[in-house]
């Protein structure tokens, strides 16, 4: 009984990073109608950011969570300069354009880390407060847990705050609906979306930052990251942080659940779900049909 | 993915800019035309860690060799193309090698897959392929005469771990796998398996898991195995830093014991750092074991003064097969590739991983491996290998007759 729950929690912690990746796909084309398909390089920049400010701040007992503030706000500002330099220009072409675009940008993320940090694997100290574990029910739980668990709840209720309790929210739902009449309203529409993205950028940061710990840093992680964030955004359905949030949960607990009791197939069970959703319900299972 | 391709050809192409012109040197008036052998592996990609390595160890011994006039008086030109870990890629620049540039020897770095593509390339066009790949099928299912490898393969390495863990640990018995989703962990994990059973015929499998490569959270595979409560976890994996980083704060080292007799060394545990598990078996070809030979200092320390480092077995390898290789050329005295190949088989070398014969009717050497105990050096930063044994070569491979009935059933 007590490793079912601990088998719950590891996916549960799974869902939080797919949460956060997802949420923040989800948001930019809920806005800009643009499937960011950099958003998985994104999340790796955010990862390597982290690596290379644990090394270069100063060894103190705040170091790591430093870096885990400084990171997301790295690859947000990253965003904001993509989104102004290049998509911006591309808004209004067919979509296939768009998708070329972003297409184009993992090329060019993906050849910048290497530039950067070379091809060799990295691996990032988890911090001393976070390094050890817990014993619930007689089980070691990993603190670092602790912290995805709670941060990133934390971030999605924030978001909810962000979009339902304040103007920038309502304009941004507003501009999301009718770009052309929040215009005429006077609103500056292309900051709208320039803040947008650089939200979205900052989530995947956050993602890759709070990842890098756990994970091996080499310059292929972005791919296994934005195949299963696009797989949860069909589930929960594009544009829906709820969706989201419920589809990252499945998602992981399926998965989870799937190693014990069909370990052979627990690689296809995102896939399955994702067809059988797309058969039932195309518009995921908290989106609303488009139009 | 295919698309990569456009991006990584500029890569591709400063990489090769860079090694040739490392290369190059001073032109001098050579008395005959250099032999050309090509290195194709995987310097991008998932595998570009291992690859790169490959690549590292071949160009220590060709520049050695260059160095002290090269064999048959003639220097050996290394051309260096990058398959981005996939088949297809590979394939190509095989074609390239031997259809554009001429040649007649090829090494090539350590998948799996690509190793089986371009074998039957080199079979075509009769070009002498010298693999650093893992899977059994490539000598034995689907070998062939030009296709070789100098060290273990997936067999012999799978055997090596049962043999160690029967003798050194005999009470355990509750068994759990882990392996990579991919050609070289299904091979390793069912032949290990498949030993064990002939060895000790009590052990029970509790449970088996195949995360796919590249997996990056090994959380629920962790649960899932502490669940089934095993004695050992036997793991064959790509890269296993995310398993053991993973692992520890659930407590999996002090409750299993973790062990793996694929080839990585202590290359694997370098990335890990402080977070090297103390006690968890590992094989591969620690560099203070290999010191213990003369043939083995030597390599050790040529590739330190090269790269400021120690040698991980990815390099030990590539060296491996540039060494049979020149050697094979000197005996035949000649680079005529029949004639080669001709010398290879049967060809005994004392080199760093100790006496290695190539089999004439699989073209495989019979190598063995360490398998020793990880522990963290402080004074390095990252976890060596203590207490490692040498399992020897002897049986670890699969004898004629079973050769000639596997191949048999392939066709």
């Amino acid at each position: 009984m007590e490793l079912f729950l601990l088998q719950f929690f590891s996916g549960l912690s799974k869902a939080m990073f797919l949460f956060l990746l997802a949420a923040g796909l989800s948001l930019i084309f809920g806005v800009t109608r643009v499937i960011n398909l950099a958003h998985g390089s994104l999340y790796m920049v955010g990862a390597y950011a982290l690596f290379s400010l644990s090394r270069v701040l100063p060894s103190t007992p705040f170091q790591f969570w430093i870096a885990l503030l400084i990171a997301p706000v790295v690859v947000a500002a990253l965003g904001g300069l993509i989104e102004v330099t290049l998509l911006r220009r591309v808004y209004r072409s067919e979509e296939l354009y768009t998708v070329l675009l972003t297409v184009g940008l993992i090329f060019l993320l993906d050849g910048l880390v290497r530039l950067f940090w070379g091809v060799q694997h990295f691996n990032v100290p988890r911090p001393e407060a976070l390094a050890g574990s817990i014993h619930v029910l007689g089980q070691a739980f990993p603190t670092y847990f602790l912290l995805t668990l709670t941060l990133a709840p934390a971030v999605g209720l924030g978001l909810w705050a962000l979009f339902y309790k304040t103007r920038w929210g309502v304009l941004v739902r507003a501009a999301a609906t009718n770009r052309e009449m929040v215009s005429a309203l006077g609103v500056d529409v292309p900051m709208l979306y320039t803040s947008t993205f650089v939200l979205g950028s900052w989530l995947a940061g956050l993602g890759g930052a709070l990842a890098a710990p756990m994970v091996t840093l080499e310059p292929t992680m972005d791919a296994a990251a934005i195949i299963e964030a696009l797989a949860v955004v069909v589930v929960g359905g594009l544009g829906s942080f709820a969706g989201s949030l419920l589809a990252a949960v499945l998602v992981s607990e399926m998965e989870s659940f799937g190693i014990l009791v069909f370990p052979a197939i627990s690689l296809a069970i995102i896939f399955i779900l994702m067809a059988i959703v797309l058969i039932v319900r195309p518009w995921g299972l908290l989106g609303r049909p488009e139009r | 993915m295919a698309q990569k391709k456009a991006l990584l050809l500029g890569s591709l192409a400063t990489v090769l800019f860079s090694v040739f012109s490392l290369l190059a040197g001073p032109p001098e008036a050579a008395a005959q035309a250099p032999i050309k052998v090509a290195y194709i592996g995987e310097l991008t990609g998932t595998l570009g860690r291992h690859g790169t390595g490959v690549l590292r160890g071949t160009q220590l011994f060709v520049d050695d060799l260059n160095a002290k006039g090269g064999v048959l008086g003639r220097k050996i030109e290394l051309l260096v193309k990058d398959d981005k870990t996939t088949p297809a890629e590979s394939v190509k620049q095989m074609r390239d090698a031997v259809l554009t540039d001429k040649v007649d020897f090829v090494i090539q770095g350590v998948s799996s897959a690509s190793c089986l593509a371009d074998s039957s390339i080199a079979q075509q066009q009769k070009v002498l392929l010298i693999g650093n790949c893992m899977t059994e099928a490539f000598t034995v299912d689907k070998g062939h005469r030009y296709v070789f490898r100098v060290h273990i393969n997936t067999m012999s390495q799978a055997r090596a771990g049962a043999r160690f863990l029967s003798k050194n640990l005999p009470d355990k018995t509750k068994y759990f796998t882990l392996g990579h989703d991919f050609e070289f962990g299904h091979r390793m994990v069912d032949t290990f398996l498949a030993e064990m059973r002939k060895l000790k015929p009590d052990i029970q499998v509790v449970g088996q898991v195949w995360p796919k490569l590249g997996e990056s959270d090994y959380s629920p595979y962790i649960t899932a195995i502490l669940q089934a409560r095993p004695e050992v976890l036997y793991t064959a994996l790509a890269e296993y830093t995310g398993l053991h980083k993973q692992g520890k704060p659930f407590g999996l080292h002090e409750r299993v014991l973790t062990v793996t007799s694929a080839w990585g060394g202590e290359g694997d545990l370098v990335v890990l750092g402080r977070d090297t598990p103390e006690s968890h078996y590992h094989g591969g070809y620690p560099p203070r074991a290999l010191e213990q030979s003369p043939r083995g200092r030597e390599f050790v320390s040529a590739y330190k003064a090269r790269f400021g480092e120690d040698p991980w077995s990815a390099n030990l390898f590539g060296y491996q097969s540039a060494l049979f290789l020149i050697e094979a050329i000197k005996k035949a005295g000649t680079a005529d590739r029949e004639k080669v190949i001709d010398a290879l088989e049967g060809l005994s070398l004392d080199t760093p991983m100790g006496k290695v014969t190539i089999r004439p009717f699989d073209h495989q050497g019979n190598a063995g491996i360490w398998i020793g105990k990880t522990r963290f050096d402080p004074s390095l930063g990252y976890g060596v290998l203590v207490d490692s044994q040498f399992v020897w070569a002897e049986d670890l491979l699969l004898t004629e007759e079973e050769v000639k009935k596997v191949r048999q059933a392939a066709r």
